[in-house]
């Protein structure tokens, strides 16, 4: 297919598919549930040929549509009682709390990725480079350090940078962050 | 509370006992769940994977598994421990009543609300794994943990109770007017309903205790099994206990039976009403004089007003979603 002819959902669908599966995974603990959510938003977006307002985020607009469903599921899980055990129970609950924050919000998702994004630029190049191949690529350090011709030390090393410093730019969502490694409770 | 635990337990790492202990932590107060909330949802945020997808290697998928929610019972199984007069069997009404219970989460120490509208029934697991199934428009209410030296929820409406056996914390299930169940480890039918001036319990098996305690004073009944006790709210002392021939009118709600045996007619239309969502008017005082018995199924608030209209109990009329009732 010539790359020019791609339709507008086609490159939302490429560009935001994965993210949403990732997103609703987190939140599901379900691999096949997770792609239902997102199959049926990028159904719901096919349908109603909805074009999306390119002044906000994209990505945003799209996983508040996932989170709304991930809300759904979880609220008839959690009703129907269809658990294997009392954890499953209790994690589906934290999830659903943790989606239904009120600091969760379309516009805390645009301000967070625009803060990962920043972050991820003042971090530097190389460290940059390191964390999207863990992230977007799923590369093990092992693979990483290869590629890259480093020691899985050093990759380890970029790692925890990248970390750091996102943490430092997303600690306004991170409420007493700088209790770090120490007792929290 | 480590950060670092946290961490392990968001990207989904840690043993069943570290992940209850990070779960423990959580549900302790509502400032952890805030701080909780804030780590997982940056994680995931900071996480996305920005790669591509393409309709070759992510197929779109033509036929989409359906909703989990109507293999609900069946995913459940049946479990072991209870021990009924009737078999177990499927809730095949679920098509027509879909169970659809709020769930409300509280402030503060995280106090479960679950309840059932009128039309409507539904199944609760409770924290220490016991459970109980919720007729329709019941209540009940019970904190995320169980703590102290009970275990304590508040209950109205009716319910069939399967509760873990422990003796050493007993559960409490309060109702009103100082009413109070204390179960140690018991399956019985509960009924407690905020409209009706009584409360009847059927014990199964186990043992239970009815007591009541107001203006500093206790009254007690003890329920053996195959007994039922009914309790007028507003009186003293007015505990009966019977041994019911047949047990099939009390139970039958949990398998989808809607039964009548020699009902008055008052209790009748009160349980219509709860059962099917609707409300009934009576037109003619005198029908509520009048006995009915019979058992419903699947059938439709409809089908039943015409059948009790074919058996000459009574006469009924529809005005909008109100059906109004006369003598025959």
């Amino acid at each position: 297919m010539n790359t020019n002819s791609k339709t507008y959902f086609e490159r939302l669908y490429e560009e935001y598919y994965l993210r949403a599966v990732f997103f609703a995974q987190q939140y599901l603990n379900d691999r096949e549930e997770a792609e239902d959510v997102a199959q049926d938003v990028f159904m719901t977006l096919w349908e109603r040929q909805e074009r999306i307002r390119e002044d906000g985020s994209v990505q945003a607009f799209i996983l508040t549509m996932v989170k709304n469903r991930c809300l759904n599921v979880l609220r008839k899980r959690i009703a129907g009682q269809k658990y294997s055990d009392y954890l499953e129970a209790r994690e589906a609950m934290a999830n659903y709390a943790a989606l239904a924050d009120d600091g969760f919000s379309r516009l805390n998702m645009e301000e967070m990725e625009r803060l990962v994004r920043e972050g991820l630029e003042e971090a530097g190049k190389r460290t940059q480079e390191i964390f999207r191949m863990s992230r977007d690529r799923q590369m093990t350090y092992g693979e990483i350090a290869r590629d890259m011709g480093l020691s899985e030390k050093a990759v380890e090393y970029h790692m925890t940078k990248a970390l750091g410093v996102l943490r430092e730019k997303l600690k306004d969502y991170l409420p007493l962050v700088l209790f770090l490694f120490g007792d929290l409770g | 509370m480590d950060e670092r635990e946290l961490i392990r337990y968001i990207a989904g790492e840690g043993t069943p006992e570290e992940r209850a202990k990070v779960l423990d932590w959580v549900e302790e107060s509502q400032e952890h769940r805030k701080r909780f909330n804030g780590l997982k949802n940056a994680w995931v945020m900071a996480h996305l994977p920005q790669g591509r997808a393409s309709r070759r290697n992510v197929p779109w998928r033509e036929e989409r598994r359906s909703g989990g929610w109507r293999s609900m019972w069946v995913g459940y199984g049946v479990a072991a421990s209870l021990v009924l007069l009737l078999a177990f069997g499927l809730w095949e009404w679920e098509k027509q009543h879909e169970a659809d219970i709020a769930f409300l989460e509280g402030q503060e120490m995280a106090r479960m609300v679950y309840r059932t509208d009128k039309g409507v029934k539904g199944k609760v697991t409770l924290p220490d794994g016991s459970t109980v199934w919720l007729n329709s428009d019941s209540e009940l209410e019970c904190p995320s943990r169980f703590s102290g030296d009970t275990r304590e929820i508040v209950f109205s409406g009716e319910g069939f109770f399967d509760v873990v056996k422990n003796a050493e914390r007993p559960m409490v299930i309060r109702l009103e007017n100082g009413l109070r169940v204390v179960v140690r480890g018991t399956t019985f039918n509960l009924a407690s309903y905020r409209d009706d001036d009584y409360v009847t319990a059927l014990l199964v098996e186990g043992n239970i205790t009815v007591q009541r305690e107001q203006d500093g004073k206790r009254e007690e009944v003890r329920v053996r099994p195959n007994e039922r006790v009914r309790i007028l709210k507003r009186e003293e002392q007015s505990a009966t206990v019977n041994v019911p021939a047949v047990t099939f009118p009390i139970l039958g709600w949990k398998e989808g039976w809607l039964v009548f045996d020699e009902t008055p007619m008052d209790e009748v239309v009160k349980k219509l009403e709860r059962w099917h969502g609707i409300h009934l008017e009576v037109g003619d005082e005198e029908l509520l004089k009048r006995r009915f018995t019979a058992r419903f199924h699947e059938e439709s608030i409809q089908q039943i007003l015409e059948m009790m209209e074919q058996v000459a109990l009574l006469r009924y009329r529809w005005a909008g979603d109100t059906a109004h009732l006369y003598m025959y």
